[in-house]
């Protein structure tokens, strides 16, 4: 399968919005985590928090 | 509606001769790329001798097999949203040049007029959208998908779409969101809202940029009351915030890439775009020229004239392939089509080219109108000016209708009438143009702010300028009017 078309963020995360409760949690969190305040961490620490968040 | 009527043979069926969709750019003896056909890496577009082939690599011929097995294809052909395709057995494409990389090789039926999106009333871009998604329908029934989203995958015959790239269909991946989603608003849904909610053309920003337009470019022109639509909220501004939120944020993406988009999401989503789309209609507005056929008092005489002096040349001449070039709403379209024409409609007003989709005297797979102002007509561009072809290289014409064009050219757009006819000349084999004098009311309409008479503006020069680049067949003065036809070829 070729993903030659550029999906473009807002366009993942419409869809994922769009498939109820669960979805909207998921972006939900995306952007509790993107508040002023709420995660101040740089990038260097959030990539590997992030990381771990994924293998867990 | 008229009755459909087919298309004409010789458009229907590859032909021996290079036919108009190839603009002369194919002279090698071997198979030629389409210069716009290389984003795909699962296969890409040929010409030969007129004939339009698509070659595929190992993925793409799986995926098209898988496609051409699976009912979604006889249903999709069946009802016309798919263009005719044939497989071609390994020695026939091996004779015709293809090399032993082409995995397979199909033919296409050729569409008589390639057009582009920027050049498409609203009529019928709001038509193709709502086929995209009926095909993205049936395909998501069909445990398939299409991987793009692009106008530039449909042409039309007539006002009647047709999808053009049988790769577009693959394997749908269950869980995971639709990567055309984005595409589809871009270069379908923005521009139609566009024009919908502002009265705004879209033609302008999709020739400017092929990629559509951007949510957020949308977002920004939208007032705020339009802002809370439910479908403007959705895919437009809850869009753009995202992408601006969060384009940089490879964890966050990754994360909610990883999210599974159920099937009935995506169905969900399809069936609020079309909803959306098929709730839109283009603002109801009258421009100077929009109304002409009402507005023009012709004597019937001269109507009764006119229409004789084309349908004359018209029967003499039989032409494939008409180009209407100031086709105002199309009466004269309309005329040349049910005389066996394929014929392009063109003008410059949105208004009157919306008024071409529904004459009721046009055949609907006869007539394409197009929007494009003729002082500056579809350039070549996209990727090394050869991606998508202007306007020039799409023609010859076998016949031009340039009537009640001529003094539109001239006395507001300043073209020299000698110019005017060469550039008819290079577009169209032979012509019918109507010269409209100075002293005609709707040459004293584009007058009225003038001081100056416009210089070089007579019959005299008008006729020296024909004879310099055609032959004249034939000239009509009509009743009860200065106005002049001259049915001219070279």
């Amino acid at each position: 399968v070729y993903l030659y078309i550029d999906a473009t963020a807002g366009g993942v995360l419409v869809q994922v919005l769009l498939g109820g409760f669960a979805g909207i949690a998921v972006v939900g969190r995306l952007i509790w985590s993107r508040l002023p305040g709420v995660n101040r961490r740089d990038d260097a620490s959030a990539e590997v928090d992030d990381d771990a968040d994924l293998a867990a | 509606m008229m009755t459909q009527t087919s298309l004409p043979s010789e458009l229907r069926r590859p032909s021996a001769a290079p036919g108009p969709t190839d603009g002369g750019r194919e002279h090698a003896a071997g198979p030629v790329r389409d210069p716009g056909s290389f984003r795909d890496p699962a296969g890409g577009v040929f010409h030969r001798d007129g004939r339009i082939f698509r070659v595929l690599g190992e993925q793409g011929a799986t995926d098209y097999r898988a496609l051409a097995k699976s009912p979604l294809h006889t249903e999709l052909v069946a009802s016309d949203a798919l263009i005719p395709t044939r497989e071609l057995a390994p020695q026939e494409a091996s004779a015709l040049g293809f090399g032993d990389d082409a995995v397979l090789v199909l033919e296409h039926e050729r569409i008589p007029f390639v057009s582009y999106s920027y050049e498409w009333p609203f009529e019928l871009l709001r038509v193709a959208a709502l086929q995209f998604l009926a095909s993205m329908r049936l395909a998501l029934n069909h445990g398939f998908q299409l991987k793009d989203a692009t106008p530039f995958n449909t042409q039309f015959r007539g006002t009647e779409p047709v999808v053009i790239d049988v790769s577009s269909f693959e394997r749908l991946i269950p869980g995971r969101p639709w990567a055309a989603y984005s595409q589809f608003t871009r270069t379908f849904l923005n521009p139609l809202l566009l024009q919908a909610l502002t009265g705004e053309p879209y033609q302008p920003w999709l020739r400017a940029g092929l990629e559509g337009i951007a949510p957020e470019a949308l977002s920004a022109r939208l007032p705020w009351r339009r802002k809370l639509r439910r479908d403007v909220f959705t895919h437009v501004v809850a869009q753009a915030w995202m992408a601006k939120r969060f384009s940089g944020d490879v964890n966050a993406l990754r994360r909610a890439s990883e999210h599974e988009v159920p099937l009935k999401t995506l169905h969900r989503l399809i069936d609020q775009l079309e909803r959306s789309v098929d709730a839109l209609s283009r603002p109801a507005t009258r421009t100077a020229w929009s109304h002409y056929e009402d507005d023009c008092h012709y004597a019937n005489s001269a109507t009764q004239v006119k229409r004789k002096f084309v349908s004359r040349f018209l029967g003499e001449r039989r032409p494939s392939i008409v180009w209407d070039v100031g086709c105002n709403a199309g009466e004269y379209s309309a005329l040349a089509a049910q005389n066996g024409a394929y014929v392009v409609a063109i003008d410059g007003d949105d208004q009157a080219v919306g008024r071409v989709v529904s004459r009721p005297d046009a055949p609907s797979n006869r007539v394409l109108p197009l929007v494009m102002d003729l002082l500056n007509p579809s350039p070549d561009q996209g990727w090394a000016q050869s991606e998508r072809r202007g306007l020039q290289d799409r023609g010859p014409a076998d016949m031009a209708l340039a009537l009640a064009l001529v003094h539109h050219l001239s006395i507001s757009g300043g073209v020299p009438l000698d110019r005017i006819v060469s550039w008819l000349a290079a577009h169209a084999r032979s012509a019918v143009i109507e010269f409209v004098p100075l002293d005609d009311p709707m040459a004293q309409r584009l007058l009225a702010t003038r001081l100056d008479t416009p210089a070089g503006y007579d019959e005299p020069t008008f006729r020296r300028a024909l004879e310099a680049s055609f032959e004249i067949d034939a000239r009509e003065v009509l009743p009860d009017s200065g106005r002049v036809l001259y049915a001219v070829s070279r």
